[in-house]
């Protein structure tokens, strides 16, 4: 039975792209994407807190002009809210997230279920690397009203990402599938379900993915991910390195057949990897991943 | 206020194996300056003795690299000599990770030019090609 859509009005993309500089000759080729996938804080460069609220943020203009030629319905993917940072919110970044969705009519923005902020005497600072919370009730009560926060500011449907994470909680309030669940439903918001990430923490701490999809309100997804990884000393990390192992292509059919609000596949790999995959090879990730797009429900 | 000194105190830890290795040594003792519940302490105790935290303080490590060399590159070549120690000392000294990274960067370079003699030779001209080099980024950035 099909629940809540989060989705709202967005329309159904297809299959898109994270977008990244070394792309924008592939990207810009008429139907290689449907759309890209924007992580803003990349096209921006972020002056702090501290500054004046006119200069905190500026476009860098080479990394705008790939939006700019590519004419392509976009998507906001953030990395600076701290969702689940024990802080208090930085609204001006959150009124910077409404002015680049309004500016770029995102169909819709997310973030990463994690923190990077913490606090560093009576200020803010960043921890230097995206670490996940346990899966607490005071934590998802937290983040629940950040994401009610950020819907109302932006007027955007808000997604949320599951992360990778490398320590476990094994005491936490509850379990990550049942964390998300209650995400979703206190909020309002969908699920931008990282398939590699599932697949990172299922072969990291020895559960079944399928199973994980099994516990998930699968109505929630409105978005995918799909990349590669690689070791990290003795575990296996999210490196975005190219293009997706056939266990995270088994999760993508496994799963279009049972989300029925879903609206996009996105293809993540980092730009340093493009010398091994090539076009050609990034074409091949997409032609799959619109195979599976075909079969959805 | 108890979640907020959680989070520093996990996030310290992913900058320091050596906090780890303190902490797996007697963790009431180095995780007194956080401000932490029974039952956060448990959970840092544990933590540290998990794979996945060595791979917290490889992600952090290579987070911090990377934003140097994504601004420095040529310096950080010249100084490969003594780059992991001088790293070391380096993150000891400021873990807090900046994210602008010009200004990581400019903080690096000022750390740089108060230690010399730990650096390979010819120091001050190493430190003076970093500046430069730092400025070409910096005019790159605003004019891109």
């Amino acid at each position: 039975m099909a629940g809540a859509d989060p989705g709202g009005d967005a329309p159904r993309l297809g299959v898109g792209i994270m977008a990244n500089l070394a792309l924008a000759p592939f990207a810009g080729e008429p139907g290689a994407v449907d759309y890209l996938a924007v992580t803003p804080d990349m096209f921006w460069i972020d002056r702090g807190p501290r500054a004046d609220g006119e200069t905190r943020f500026a476009d860098i203009p080479s990394w705008v002009a790939v939006l700019d030629e590519a004419g392509l319905p976009m998507v906001s993917h953030h990395i600076g809210l701290s969702i689940a940072s024990a802080i208090p919110t930085d609204e001006a970044y959150v009124a910077q997230m409404a002015a680049w969705a309004a500016r770029w009519q995102a169909h819709w923005v997310s973030e990463h279920l994690a923190f990077v902020a913490i606090a560093e005497g009576h200020e803010a600072s960043t921890a230097g690397l995206a670490l996940t919370a346990p899966f607490d009730r005071d934590v998802l009560d937290l983040a629940v009203a950040r994401a009610r926060h950020v819907i109302a500011r932006t007027q955007a449907p808000f997604l949320l990402e599951n992360s990778p994470y490398y320590v476990t909680f094994d005491d936490s309030d509850l379990r990550e599938a049942e964390f998300l669940n209650l995400f979703c439903a206190e909020s309002g918001s969908g699920l931008l379900l990282d398939l590699h990430n599932l697949y990172c923490n299922a072969v990291n701490h020895g559960f079944s993915g399928h199973r994980f999809l099994d516990e998930l309100a699968l109505a929630a997804v409105v978005e995918v991910h799909i990349a590669n990884g690689s070791e990290l000393g003795g575990m296996y990390a999210d490196s975005h390195s190219g293009a997706p192992p056939e266990p995270v292509w088994a999760l993508l059919d496994d799963l279009v057949g049972r989300a029925p609000n879903l609206r996009a596949i996105t293809f993540e790999f980092h730009d340093s990897y493009l010398p091994q995959i090539g076009f050609d090879g990034v074409a091949e990730v997409i032609a799959r991943a619109r195979d599976a797009w075909s079969r959805r429900i | 206020m108890s979640m907020a000194g959680f989070q520093r105190a996990y996030a310290g830890l992913a900058a320091s194996p050596r906090l780890c290795l303190a902490v797996r040594a007697n963790p009431a003792e180095a995780l007194a300056g956080f401000d932490l519940d029974a039952r956060e302490l448990d959970r840092l105790t544990r933590a540290v003795w998990q794979r996945g935290m060595d791979a917290n303080c490889t992600l952090y490590r290579t987070t911090r690299v990377a934003a140097l060399d994504a601004v420095i590159p040529l310096t950080l070549d010249l100084l490969r000599p003594a780059l992991r120690p001088l790293l070391d000392e380096y993150w000891e000294a400021h873990p807090v990770h900046e994210v602008r990274f010009a200004r990581e960067t400019a903080r690096f370079i000022a750390w740089l030019d108060t230690r010399p003699a730990t650096l390979p030779e010819p120091a001050a001209e190493i430190v003076a090609f970093a500046r430069r080099e730092l400025a070409v980024a910096e005019a790159g950035l605003s004019e891109a």
